[in-house]
């Protein structure tokens, strides 16, 4: 068949299809689609010209990334996810967890006691004037735990948590494609970190303003991180051990593995975040309720990422 | 499928319905220009909110602050979901992402590419990235190939009143037929090609390509100008049929 005789009879047909595109739900999509791929086939193998094979090509793909679009769900799904996508995953990921967790808290623990017992080594790890901020912070003579504020010094607070905190996360998360080493470099610096302060602040006697002020939000905070590197862990292991696949492949699930590990690890900064700024810096509230509230919050997290999301055998 | 008459790298993938389609793969200019365009978006934005927080004290530090935590890390994430691959950046440069099967890509993957763009931003101004994008055959950066996106160039959208049209409505002049057959099938598409994509180019390159040609039809009387060009390309490409 000559190529314009082709057009001339197909065009119509073709501009129903354009036509057809711009509309929301048509019920022609599909056989329209098969349509246009048998035209193509055609005129690719009548070796007609370019600027039709092009044109009928460009159909085809639009077409083709209109139908097999996947549905951009997941706002909806964000029931399911808390119910139960992202506990079990934290769950089907448990060697990862723990392994991050021992890396995070171990180190953590450790330099607190080290601390206590000799406070002068911390000045080997922070400057002076960082520890003289700290101790400004939480002196028990102070209106206001944590950093000082005004009145709307909270919403301050807030933003500055929440993009601290989760930024830390998010590259221990990213830093574990180095075959798992800048995640644990991430959880132990940070551990370390933390751990210097909380036995430099007990040692001075501050302990009582310190845990008023930390135990609201430790675990949400804590944990997040731990799970952040747990994230980065499950990226570094692919490249360490890709099993039987080529290693880009194996990269590739793993980051769909750890998805929502790092989506929920996002979501505690955020509450981590909001009861920092909202809640552990409340001075009036008593100290024994605030241990309270805290202990109840990691249990609250424990119970629910042990237990939440696990299918009722019958 | 597409001639590899330039060099572009094509991503090539197949649909389910059997048919081969490829896109032209982005390169490093075209994303860095478009990651700048991106970047002076958000400094713009920044300082905006900036003066115009000013007055509102620390709790408009505060908002500041939550906005430059969520524009740092998902203000491509948004684009790159909901406008199908295309941040502003890309948009005026006309590059999308796509994914391993050539489709608009889903949070997920979205998210791990942007995250992992801290890795490619290391040691300084996307230096592991730079290096990536020389040595993938893709031009994927870290987070690409983590993700298994691709960055492609996004074609405008044709239509059929443009490129091909000539070839139905070009009178048919009698006189040219004897000609044809003195073509090879390569010359033939060579030419129907050079009709199609006439006014993409300059007259001295245009004059240029019709050097080439013009000796093998001179032999048959024929000369090409550019008003007989589009007649001759329809009688060219009407014989183009091997079925």
């Amino acid at each position: 068949m000559k190529q314009s005789e082709f057009i001339s009879q197909q065009s119509e047909l073709w501009s129903q299809a354009e036509h057809r595109l711009e509309q929301k739900n048509n019920i022609e999509l599909p056989a329209t689609y098969r349509q246009l791929c048998h035209h193509l086939a055609l005129a690719e193998t009548r070796q007609y010209s370019n600027s039709l094979i092009n044109y009928l090509r460009q159909l085809v793909l639009r077409y083709h990334s209109r139908l097999y679009a996947r549905k951009n769900n997941w706002f909806i799904n964000l029931w399911g996810f808390y119910q139960h996508v992202f506990p079990s995953n934290v769950r089907k990921n448990a060697t990862q967890v723990w392994l991050a967790s021992s890396l995070f808290f171990v180190p953590l623990i450790v330099s607190a006691f080290v601390i206590y017992f000799y406070p002068d080594v911390s000045y080997y790890f922070i400057s002076f004037e960082q520890l003289a901020e700290v101790r400004e912070m939480y002196n028990p003579e102070s209106r206001v735990l944590g950093r000082e504020r005004s009145e709307d010094g909270d919403w301050y607070m807030f933003g500055f948590y929440l993009y601290n905190n989760t930024s830390i996360g998010f590259r221990a998360f990213a830093a574990g494609l180095l075959m798992g080493v800048g995640a644990a470099f991430f959880l132990i610096f940070n551990a370390i970190y933390i751990g210097i302060v909380a036995g430099y602040l007990i040692n001075l006697g501050y302990s009582a303003t310190f845990f008023s002020f930390v135990s609201g939000h430790s675990s949400f905070e804590l944990v997040a991180i731990a799970l952040s590197g747990a994230a980065g862990f499950i990226l570094g292991q692919s490249i360490i051990n890709p099993d039987n696949s080529k290693r880009v492949m194996a990269i590739q699930l793993a980051a769909k593995k750890a998805m929502p590990v790092i989506q929920g690890a996002m979501s505690l900064f955020f509450v981590a975040a909001l009861i920092e700024a909202f809640w552990s810096s409340t001075a009036s509230i008593p100290l024994y309720i605030k241990i309270s509230v805290g202990i109840f919050f990691w249990l609250l997290l424990l119970f629910y990422l042990f237990y939440a999301g696990r299918e009722r055998v019958s | 499928m597409i001639p590899k008459v330039d060099n572009s790298v094509y991503y090539e993938i197949e649909t389910p319905e059997g048919t081969a389609l490829s896109f032209a793969v982005a390169g490093l200019w075209s994303r860095a220009a478009a990651w700048l365009i991106d970047l002076s978006i958000r400094i713009v934005i920044y300082i905006v909110l900036a003066i115009s927080l000013s007055i509102t004290g620390l709790f408009g530090q505060g908002l500041l602050l939550i906005a430059f935590f969520v524009l740092e890390w998902f203000y491509p994430v948004f684009y790159e979901v909901l406008n199908h691959g295309m941040t502003p950046g890309k948009k005026i440069i006309g590059i999308r992402v796509v994914d391993m099967h050539g489709l608009h890509i889903d949070w997920s993957s979205s998210m791990s590419r942007n995250l992992l763009r801290f890795i490619d931003m290391l040691p300084l101004i996307y230096g592991v990235g730079f290096i990536s994008l020389l040595m993938t055959r893709y031009s994927q950066r870290i987070g690409d190939l983590v993700a298994g996106t691709y960055v492609i160039y996004d074609e405008p959208i044709l239509t059929q009143s443009g490129a091909f049209s000539f070839l139905t409505s070009a009178q048919i002049n009698p006189e040219f037929q004897p000609m044809i057959t003195a073509l090879s099938k390569q010359e033939r598409s060579a030419f129907v090609s050079y009709a199609e994509r006439e006014q993409l180019l300059s007259d001295a390159r245009k004059q240029e390509l019709l050097e080439l040609i013009r000796p093998a039809l001179e032999h048959y009387n024929i000369r090409v100008n550019t008003d007989n060009l589009k007649q001759l390309a329809r009688v060219v490409a009407d014989t183009n049929e091997t079925i």
